[in-house]
């Protein structure tokens, strides 16, 4: 089963940044929701081939995937 | 009696309405509660409460002053917020039990974690226990308020484990080591395990806790369940069908062991106002079995800060600024902002948003020139220098290098009729003040009084006696602190008075009182007279603190 963005919003991160939520529609109907820190978005953003916040409406949810990897990857040591 | 509080009005924590009393405290105890003539004085001091509100004092059950209490055994501003107890060690990271070779270890998690600065541990801290007899004989040297302290899962796989604790679950004699080792800390004093689900280390990779198998963490609740202790988790509190599944793991571990659980933080935003009401359905459903399941809910709202020097997705929904802060560094973002084209046509776009921009507050900065501006609102600002608010914010950030820091306040857990709601229900332990952690992003303290300002008298959500009881007996029960969080002969002296009409937070402002030189965001406290704790003067307005070495660990 796939998923597709459907929706984007901010939301304030409990550490007093504002963070990204990205909301996930299934094929099925059902909803999730991915909260995405600041390199995370900029990240997906820059993935996404995206200058404005709308154009990641309908992307994939690899693309989620892929950038969470990649930042984990760009900042993790060990 | 050792001291006499006259005149005040009693609310003794119960919820019962208040009721004019004088309180008499022998030794360290509630000796008499009634009328005390001055035949019943024998000497005793007398602090005259007239007008004010006689409480037990409050507990803060969700704290992170564990590196703190080293080098400052009040944990201050705690006290003179009014609380008398306060509980580190959350979140699977306490300061003991380790070992030499982890230290530097556990200093990379409280920075990444908890943003406690590296040299306020390198300058501030003697580093002298290993075990947790011994670091709670190390803090017990100085004390002055009440600690329940929770032992960390991430420290108990750690000693155990070695740096396997951060790669790979726990054989089984590992799992029996750390059931010895938990043991060991429940008998030194620990008040519980606390775990996490969620956090990151300083590697960002998982924190120990989060390697564990479901058979580890259940043989660890047993153990807690063998001594009545607490287990306190941190979960995935922004996913609603995974905080589901996790309330229905702590419920099957407080049934099968006897125990009492604890998830923190519960937020509620616009958002998600329907997965919180999902939540509390679960929370009330597991309750009802019989299952001891407390959700935490902060008192505050969240507030979002930024500074040009980070990109922050504030910024999100404007292309052209948010480009510039991803792809700029600091020289080329103020070469942007110098440039009057550029800046024509940064300020054009950013014209839909006046609204935030003029509501943000100038919380921040370098210069001296700009000091006293610090706490105004930006479109405040901009009227003084006969300009906007977008226009003062672009140029205090070219007046500042970039370094000035603004905050938008009060844009998360923010509907105060629905947080009103939340805290007053039943089932919700007033809590995750995260207290003494994210020193340099926010002020983690005052929560207490904004309970009272806001949700009391603003809101009336609660009752005066209801806030009291939340905060004081609430969470004694809760927790296992005994004979605390009540105003009633016997119990100790933890008392704290204050101004009904005048208790809240004050403003939030950066002080340079971190070891190493170090900064922190901190709110002083509005209406708070005077803290007793074990029956001593901890606190008082007129005086401040007194330093007496009258703190416990409970």
């Amino acid at each position: 089963m796939t998923a597709v963005i459907s929706h984007v919003h901010l939301n304030a991160a409990h550490e007093g940044i504002a963070e990204l939520i990205v909301t996930l529609t299934f094929e099925n109907g059902g909803q999730s929701q991915v909260p995405l820190d600041p390199n995370t978005s900029s990240i997906l953003m820059s993935r996404c081939q995206a200058s404005d916040w709308s154009e990641l409406i309908g992307q994939d949810w690899t693309q989620i995937r892929d950038a969470l990897t990649e930042s984990f990857n760009t900042n993790s040591t060990g | 009696m050792d001291l006499i509080i006259k005149n005040g009005t009693v609310a003794d924590g119960t919820g019962a309405p208040r009721f004019a009393a004088d309180i008499g405290i022998t030794d360290n105890r509630i000796s008499h509660i009634g009328q005390l003539t001055e035949s019943d004085h024998h000497g005793a001091r007398v602090i005259d409460a007239a007008g004010k509100i006689v409480s037990p004092g409050f507990i803060d059950p969700h704290t992170h002053f564990d590196a703190q209490l080293l080098w400052d055994g009040a944990a201050k501003p705690a006290i003179e917020h009014g609380v008398t107890t306060i509980v580190p060690g959350n979140c699977s990271l306490s300061l003991a039990p380790l070992k030499a070779e982890h230290r530097m270890k556990l200093v990379g998690m409280f920075n990444q974690i908890e943003e406690m600065p590296h040299k306020a541990f390198s300058e501030g801290v003697t580093w002298d226990w290993e075990t947790f007899d011994e670091y709670i004989s190390r803090i017990q040297q100085d004390l002055t308020i009440n600690v329940a302290p929770l032992a960390g899962h991430s420290l108990l796989r750690l000693w155990v484990m070695g740096n396997d604790a951060m790669a790979r679950v726990a054989t089984p004699e590992e799992v029996n080591a750390m059931c010895e080792l938990l043991e060991q800390c429940i008998v030194a004093g620990a008040t519980g395990l606390s775990t996490s689900f969620v956090d990151m280390d300083e590697r960002l990779q998982p924190v120990p806790s989060r390697y564990a198998s479901t058979e580890e963490l259940d043989a660890l609740s047993k153990v807690l369940g063998q001594h009545q202790k607490i287990l306190q988790v941190v979960h995935e509190f922004y996913d609603t069908d995974l905080t589901l599944a996790r309330i229905d793991q702590l419920a099957e571990l407080s049934l099968k062991h006897d125990i009492t659980t604890t998830l923190s933080p519960l937020f509620l935003n616009a958002d998600n106002a329907q997965g919180v009401a999902q939540i509390m359905t679960r929370i009330d459903e597991q309750m009802a079995r019989g299952a001891r399941v407390w959700p935490q809910v902060q008192t505050r709202p969240i507030d979002i800060s930024f500074c040009f020097e980070v990109p922050s997705l504030l910024f999100m929904r404007l292309p052209t600024w948010y480009a510039l802060m991803r792809f700029n560094d600091k020289e080329q973002i103020i070469a942007a902002f110098e440039d009057p084209e550029r800046r024509a046509a940064l300020t054009i776009e950013a014209q839909s948003m006046m609204p935030l921009w003029s509501a943000l507050v100038l919380r921040k900065v370098e210069s001296a020139a700009n000091a006293r501006l610090v706490g105004m609102t930006l479109e405040a600002i901009g009227a003084e220098r006969g300009t906007n608010a977008l226009e003062a914010m672009i140029d205090l950030s070219l007046e500042e290098r970039l370094g000035a820091h603004f905050l938008a306040a009060n844009m998360g857990h923010n509907d105060d009729e629905a947080v009103g709601e939340l805290l007053r229900h039943p089932n919700v332990m007033i809590g995750a003040s995260d207290g003494g952690a994210h020193i340099l992003s926010f002020s983690t303290y005052g929560d207490t009084g904004y309970l009272f300002s806001k949700f009391v008298r603003d809101c009336s959500a609660l009752s005066l006696e209801l806030a009291i009881k939340k905060i004081t007996s609430d969470t004694a029960n809760i927790w296992g602190i005994k004979e605390r969080g009540e105003i009633k002969v016997g119990y100790i002296a933890d008392i704290t008075i204050f101004e009904p009409d005048d208790i809240d937070r004050g403003q939030e402002y950066f002080v340079q009182d971190v070891p190493g030189d170090g900064y922190r965001y901190v709110r002083d406290a509005l209406g708070i007279d005077q803290v007793l704790i074990q029956g001593k003067l901890a606190f008082s307005h007129k005086e401040g603190y007194t330093s007496a070495p009258c703190g416990q660990i409970v």
